[in-house]
């Protein structure tokens, strides 16, 4: 987990790029195509949601599901070009630690 | 399953004590997105074949303990300075009641010191202390029993000295009577559960205070009895005995409050 540290924020971007969801299936989502990876403490994942909202990166509506209020998540104009440049990042990161990690185990 | 017996709901009604600091509509969104991840949890896990109420405790687990996740919420939403302020007061009202508490039992144990050495003893002159004969007047009107003016003098003082520490005990204890009715009804433990400021710094606080008065007059009077001082020293030594007691008291209480914090992280 402490690899997830500062990388959040990319993950739940890219989660809701696919599809809008709501706090439950976006840690459901992250859980199930990680593989179990990213098994996140699952209350800590809203304080995220909602810093994020406050960025304008990502926008929510509330609707009645079942008897229930359910924010669901979308991304904003804002949130998608953050998110290319982030996953551009995020490739030139791993491309540099794999070249080295990788490399030197010859 | 009643409200009451559920643990959601529980769990839901604890989130909310912990976040009362939160604007309204912050508040109701956070407990909704709760409500909504914690039942969604729910009906997944037994839909996998958990029973209803471990459903309800994995549920829970899984979202993390209601004190983490009030902190990793009010981290976004800072408190403004009147809420601080009034968080502040509530929290210190404690000290303040603990510290009127421990003045009042310092006059009470004074009398007993005060009847045990005499009352030069609590609240005699130093050397060398002389009145004009309007003061001594004075001191032998207010005490006319005493056989001299150094005698009245001494019983004015010690009326003094006592009497106004009994006066802020009472306030103390009627202070501590409104606690404990404040208690009763689960307030106090609300403030010390709630708000921006942690629950551990009241007793913080009063740790650090009691145990500076302990020290400082404990010391102080034991110095002056060294030195052959003994009038007034007893004073100063009811008033850091008791503030040893209250600084002995509050690391206890100190002590239970980081364990509960840290059991509820």
């Amino acid at each position: 987990m402490e690899l997830l540290r500062g990388k959040l924020d990319l993950l739940l971007l890219a989660t809701i790029a696919r599809l809008p969801l709501h706090g439950y299936a976006i840690i459901a989502d992250l859980r199930e195509r990680s593989d179990g990876t990213f098994d996140l403490p699952e209350g800590s994942v809203y304080p995220a949601l909602h810093r994020l909202e406050r960025a304008g990166l990502i926008a929510s509506e509330s609707k009645l599901v079942d008897g229930r209020r359910r924010r669901t998540y979308h991304l904003t104009t804002t949130g998608h070009a953050t998110l290319a440049s982030q996953r551009e990042e995020w490739r030139g990161f791993v491309r540099g630690v794999d070249a080295i990690v990788a490399g030197g185990a010859a | 399953m009643t409200a009451a017996g559920d643990p959601v709901e529980r769990y839901l009604d604890e989130l909310a004590d912990r976040l009362r600091s939160l604007p309204g509509s912050e508040l109701r969104r956070v407990l909704a997105e709760a409500d909504d991840h914690l039942h969604s949890s729910v009906v997944a896990l037994v839909e996998s074949g958990m029973d209803q109420d471990d459903a309800a405790a994995q549920a829970i687990t899984q979202f993390g303990a209601a004190a983490t996740v009030a902190r990793g919420v009010r981290v976004q939403h800072p408190a403004g300075v009147a809420g601080l302020v009034l968080d502040a007061a509530r929290k210190l009202s404690l000290v303040v009641v603990a510290g009127l508490c421990t003045i009042g039992l310092s006059g009470w144990l004074s009398v007993a010191l005060g009847a045990i050495f005499g009352k030069a003893f609590i609240a005699g002159d130093g050397p060398g202390v002389s009145y004009t004969a309007q003061r001594c007047a004075d001191f032998l009107s207010f005490h006319p029993e005493a056989a001299s003016c150094a005698a009245a003098a001494t019983a004015h003082h010690f009326d003094e000295v006592v009497g106004y520490r009994q006066d802020l005990g009472v306030l103390g204890l009627v202070g501590a009577v409104g606690l404990l009715v404040l208690a009763r009804r689960g307030v106090v433990s609300r403030w010390l559960r709630t708000g921006p400021l942690p629950g551990s710094v009241p007793p913080i606080v009063s740790s650090v205070l009691f145990g500076a008065f302990a020290a400082g007059l404990t010391g102080f009077a034991l110095m002056s009895i060294a030195f052959g001082v003994t009038n007034g020293a007893g004073s100063l030594l009811s008033d850091g005995v008791v503030a040893g007691v209250a600084f002995a008291l509050s690391g206890w209480w100190l002590v239970r409050s980081v364990r509960g914090d840290a059991s509820a992280t």
